[in-house]
């Protein structure tokens, strides 16, 4: 089967929804929005978390390549906004004012009264007022603050350190503690339920199960230029929504394609596709934002995976350090897998799951060429090599202990990491005094000792004037193939400096924006 | 020698077979191995597709290590769990379970711990070498490390290795436990790989999560 028209997406999450929404809102263009994943609505989701694994990447098992760091995002309909706690960081400016110095980025003025490309009232400002509009981003109310939340809270007060509350998109949320299972009640304002039903009522045709093979590149007088991608169809699964294609083999011919399939896939689909790297940057530089768990036992049940499993965060270290503290917490499936032990030790850590707080360490982690993604042609897989620098394990050593001390301030009678480190005396990372939390200092992070998680994948696309450190310029063209365009994560330089749902979102209502200015010229 | 079972799906078939010839991450050399069967046994799960029979009893013998079946408060059976991993892990059609069920073939024989050594050649070599380490000298140091785990493991026990799967619990789990301790990768993903499935298999189950004190799901609710 074939399909023409004017401007392919590639990708329905928050980057895709955006650009299909603000390009289908500001351009009489004829669009295509191709998602992998299912369409699925909250019809279908039933708050069991195994049955849910639909809705990720690789149904929930994809990690790095030494299958150490389990590597989480969504692949449906709305991506990762269909799937995430609905964290809603506003973009950082002083990253972004960084990127301008330090890759020569053109445009993304953080002044309200900026015409960033001489369009009218085109700024980061703006797009992120127009985003936090759409998905209705509001700080947790503090009634909203369920008990694991008050005690990262209540810990951090007790030890000086400051703390906050979340801002998230949502609409009156109920509270059930299912946020990545899918929101069954359709409160969390996902692209799902926002930006992509936009752009379907102003006539984008969205084709889900469909995995771009390649990009088609044709090369004119020395030039290489997109012309579309070859596709394949895959039959709809139990529970999603029709598709508007038969299943089978699709060849889709635009006249401009944007990339917004995420900074794992995005990445190896050019590298699929033969783009041109002849700097060797492409798939470099991956950062993953690790995470650490630090798991408290307390005295007396708390409401733990009930309420809003997020609202409290700490950003105290975030200047001096790099990372964050952020409540959060798993279901059983989930919370199986990451506390340490089996048998009747690992029983006994469950048996307690009504007295367990948590929240994790999310570290802003430094760039290196070698961690990338690597697509390799000969077995057609795609590849996750990652390791975390000595200045990152330095900080997270640093994190993890007052993390634990934290917990204890908080009330914690026992304290455990994800590990199954020796450190110091003690043969696991499980800790009965907050004296002992020095002995961090010996965790070495090894792949499979330590769980480590991540979900949020950057930078394997980087965005800069310099082709030789960077595969797209500041408006996410290709350095290389014209009428091809970046738009998602992939494309900051670095990390994005917290969570990344509303960078990117705001960074996809930009380039929206700008393309549309440039279409209508 | 069992001939693998065909597969009934002749697409999935050669997905598979495809998958074997291509299969890096689990490529084996043998260093100084000098007990003929186990290598018959071990060399034959390389290059074949093992049938269920053939790790079966290994699979049982590591949902016992990892559950604490032993205490009464644990709901559920070795059976039950069983069978809620096969019903959500379709381990004999999923491609992707290969490098699994050739690995528990391997589990299985425990006098080839210390000789296997996992030569994950494109993925662990190459990356190395980006990274300017040296590889022989890692990999040296990796066997010498499961040399003196299997060692210590054999003289506490005293007595010839059976089996894993005709070990004594405590020693399944300990013989387990060698498998996160060993330097190379690809036998601490395995343990890790099937510590997971087996903990992903029990915990959805409804029956363990009143033991552990967790409702499940918040539905039925009004919905918008």
């Amino acid at each position: 089967m074939r399909l023409d028209c004017d401007i392919l997406i590639v990708g329905s999450g928050a980057a895709g929804g955006v650009l299909a929404a603000t390009l289908s809102e500001l351009t009489k263009r004829s669009i295509i929005l191709v998602e992998k994943g299912g369409h699925y609505t909250s019809a279908f989701f039933n708050q069991r978390e195994w049955d849910m694994n639909v809705l990720y990447a690789e149904r929930g098992a994809r990690s790095t390549t030494d299958g150490a760091m389990p590597i989480r995002g969504g692949e449906c309909v709305g991506g990762g906004t269909t799937v995430n706690y609905a964290l809603a960081f506003d973009p950082v400016a002083a990253v972004w004012d960084r990127w301008k110095r330090e890759r020569g980025l053109t445009g993304f003025s953080f002044d309200r009264s900026a015409h960033d490309y001489g369009v009218t009232g085109l700024n980061m400002s703006t797009c992120l007022a127009d985003v936090r509009t759409r998905i209705n981003v509001e700080e947790v109310a503090d009634e909203a603050v369920n008990d694991n939340n008050r005690l990262l809270e209540r810990g951090c007060r007790a030890l000086g350190l400051s703390s906050r509350r979340f801002a998230l998109n949502m609409r009156d949320c109920l509270g059930c503690g299912f946020c990545t299972e899918g929101c069954a009640y359709d409160r969390k304002q996902g692209t799902l339920i926002t930006y992509v039903p936009d752009a379907i009522g102003r006539g984008v045709r969205l084709i889900h199960h469909c995995e771009i093979e390649r990009l088609d590149f044709e090369r004119r007088a020395g030039l290489l230029k997109a012309i579309g991608a070859h596709a394949r169809v895959r039959p709809t699964e139990a529970g999603s929504q029709p598709n508007s294609v038969e299943p089978g083999a699709l060849q889709i011919r635009a006249s401009l394609v944007i990339v917004c399939a995420g900074s794992i896939e995005s990445p190896a689909l050019l590298q699929r596709s033969g783009h041109p790297d002849p700097h060797g940057v492409i798939g470099r530089g991956l950062i993953l934002h690790p995470g650490l768990p630090i798991i408290g036992i307390m005295d007396a049940p708390l409401t733990n995976y009930r309420g809003i499993t997020g609202s409290i965060y700490s950003d105290h270290f975030y200047p001096s350090h790099g990372f964050y503290y952020e409540c959060l917490f798993g279901h059983p499936v989930y919370g199986s897998v990451v506390l340490p032990f089996v048998g009747g030790e690992h029983f006994d850590l469950m048996r307690q799951y009504s007295r367990i707080a948590g929240f994790g360490v999310m570290l802003v982690d430094t760039a290196s060429r070698a961690n990338r993604v690597a697509w390799h042609p000969a077995t057609g897989e795609r590849r996750i090599f990652y390791q975390l620098s000595a200045d990152d394990r330095d900080r997270l050593r640093f994190a993890a202990r007052t993390g634990v001390e934290i917990m204890f301030a908080a009330g914690a009678r026992e304290v455990l990491l994800p590990s199954a480190e020796a450190i110091g005396p003690l043969s696991t990372p499980r800790f009965r005094r907050a004296e002992e939390a020095i002995h961090c200092a010996s965790l070495t992070f090894a792949p499979h000792q330590t769980t480590l998680t991540s979900s949020h994948c950057q930078a394997t696309v980087k965005m800069g004037e310099d082709p030789a450190t960077s595969a797209v310029d500041s408006a996410g063209r290709s350095h290389h193939v014209r009428n091809l365009v970046v738009c998602d994560s992939s494309v900051f330089p670095d990390s994005c400096g917290a969570n990344p749902m509303l960078s990117i979102m705001t960074l996809a209502r930009y380039q929206g924006r700008r393309i549309a200015a440039e279409l209508g010229r | 020698m069992h001939i693998p079972h065909p597969d009934r799906d002749p697409a999935a078939a050669l997905s598979r077979r495809t998958f074997l010839s291509s299969c890096s991450a689990l490529a084996l050399s043998f260093a100084g191995c000098a007990r003929l069967s186990p290598l018959t046994r071990a060399a034959y799960a390389l290059v074949s597709d093992p049938p269920f029979a053939a790790y079966k009893a290994a699979l049982a013998g590591i949902i016992r290590a990892v559950l604490p079946f032993e205490r009464s408060a644990f709901p559920v059976t070795p059976a039950q769990v069983e069978a809620q991993l096969l019903r959500l892990f379709e381990l004999e059609q999923d491609a992707r379970f290969l490098s699994l069920q050739k690995t528990l073939v391997f589990f299985e024989q425990i006098e080839l711990f210390a000789d296997l050594a996992p030569i994950d050649a494109e993925l662990t070599v190459r990356d190395a070498r980006e990274r300017g380490l040296d590889v022989g000298a890692a990999v040296s140091a990796m066997r010498r490390q499961d040399r003196q785990l299997a060692d210590a493991f054999a003289h506490s026990r005293g007595d010839g290795l059976p089996n894993f799967s005709a070990l004594r619990l405590v020693q399944q789990r300990e013989y387990f436990d060698l498998w996160r301790q060993s330097g190379f990768l690809v036998k601490q993903q395995f343990y890790a790989s099937a510590r997971s499935l087996v903990m992903i298999s029990a915990y959805s189950m409804e029956g363990v999560w009143t033991a552990i004190g967790y409702e499940g799901p918040w539905l039925p609710r009004t919905r918008t």
